[in-house]
């Protein structure tokens, strides 16, 4: 009884008994390399299993997703970085590279109703008579034009 | 293999049952040791400890699909390891009628051997044979291999309070055995 109350610690509980060393009954102790051996010949046994395994796993979607996200991953994040890149030259004032062509000069629709007006062609005479062409005229003017 | 080891039990679990020969690999690296320990508090011999251990991690890779919280994989295997340690006691004994020794074995001998570090081993040895099953595993899982009370008691099912008495008493028993010829062990009790 007087042993137990001098063994207790200031919380009121018996301090428990200093470990044990162990230490010799460890392989690894007289074989520094046991531990390494060990898990290889786990491994080398455990083979055919997980060979069986691998072949036997079905390919379900999360695995195709996953497979995808792997390369998928890295290509966005290198097109977002080329696009940032553009978007930014662009907004720095200087030309973007797509835009250093000069436009192709739009086709005015007069252009395609007038032939041989930007040719400096004349208009007939009868059209630009101030109203004095007679109906016979116009109509002669519309069917040969 | 440094990413692995910071990756949790049940993620190597479920990719162990993929085939994934390092998943597999990490989860015998971090459990190696305990499994020897179990097997070695239940055969009491080196030898018979590791076959039953590298038996029982087969056999967890065999059965992977059955246990069903990977999250508590140690517990199941140690509960596989003891099972492959008990069977082949049951197998042994009967091959066998002389008692096994618990003692390392004599193929690595190496130069620097002693014979004090070799009667170290044995008395060692007979100490921790006076214990229980439970004590012995208890204590080698802490002493020997680093296990706090808090995952022995996860991995063994047990309260943590059950854990420390039987560490408690199983370091008692094994000090007072230790204890030279004439000493009750009291000087060692401070510690």
């Amino acid at each position: 009884m007087s042993e137990r109350r001098w063994s207790r610690d200031a919380s009121g509980r018996a301090p428990p008994p200093a470990p044990v060393d162990l230490e010799p009954l460890d392989p690894r102790c007289r074989d520094a390399g046991y531990w390494l051996r060990f898990e290889r010949r786990v491994m080398s046994a455990a083979l055919p299993g997980l060979a069986r395994r691998a072949r036997s796993t079905p390919t379900g979607v999360s695995d195709v997703v996953e497979a995808w996200s792997r390369l998928l991953v890295p290509v966005a994040a290198v097109a977002a970085g080329v696009g940032a890149f553009l978007v930014t030259e662009a907004t720095d004032g200087s030309v973007a590279p797509w835009r250093a062509v000069a436009p192709e000069p739009g086709v005015e629709v007069e252009a395609i109703l007038l032939p041989g007006e930007e040719d400096g062609g004349q208009v007939p005479a009868f059209l630009v008579s101030e109203g004095t062409a007679d109906e016979d005229v116009v109509q002669f003017a519309i069917e040969h034009f | 293999m440094g990413e692995l080891s910071e990756v949790g039990d049940s993620e190597l679990v479920r990719r162990s049952r993929r085939g994934e020969d390092v998943a597999f690999g990490e989860l015998v690296r971090r459990y190696a040791r305990a499994a020897y320990s179990v097997a070695l508090s239940v055969t009491g011999g080196h030898e018979d400890a590791e076959d039953a251990a590298q038996e029982a991690f087969v056999v967890a890779l065999d059965k992977l699909d059955e246990c069903r919280d990977p999250g508590r994989f140690a517990g199941w295997l140690l509960t596989i390891v003891r099972n492959r340690s008990r069977n082949l006691m049951c197998h042994e004994a009967l091959r066998k009628t002389e008692t096994i020794p618990f003692s390392l074995p004599s193929r690595a001998p190496g130069p620097e051997r002693s014979r004090e570090q070799a009667a170290l081993r044995d008395r060692l040895t007979k100490a921790v044979q006076q214990l229980s099953e439970v004590q012995r595993e208890v204590l080698l899982l802490h002493d020997l291999e680093g296990w706090k009370h808090r995952e022995i008691a996860e991995r063994l099912e047990m309260p943590p309070g059950t854990v420390r008495s039987h560490l408690h008493y199983a370091r008692k028993r094994v000090r007072s055995l230790l204890a030279p010829a004439g000493s009750d062990g009291r000087e060692e009790r401070t510690g």
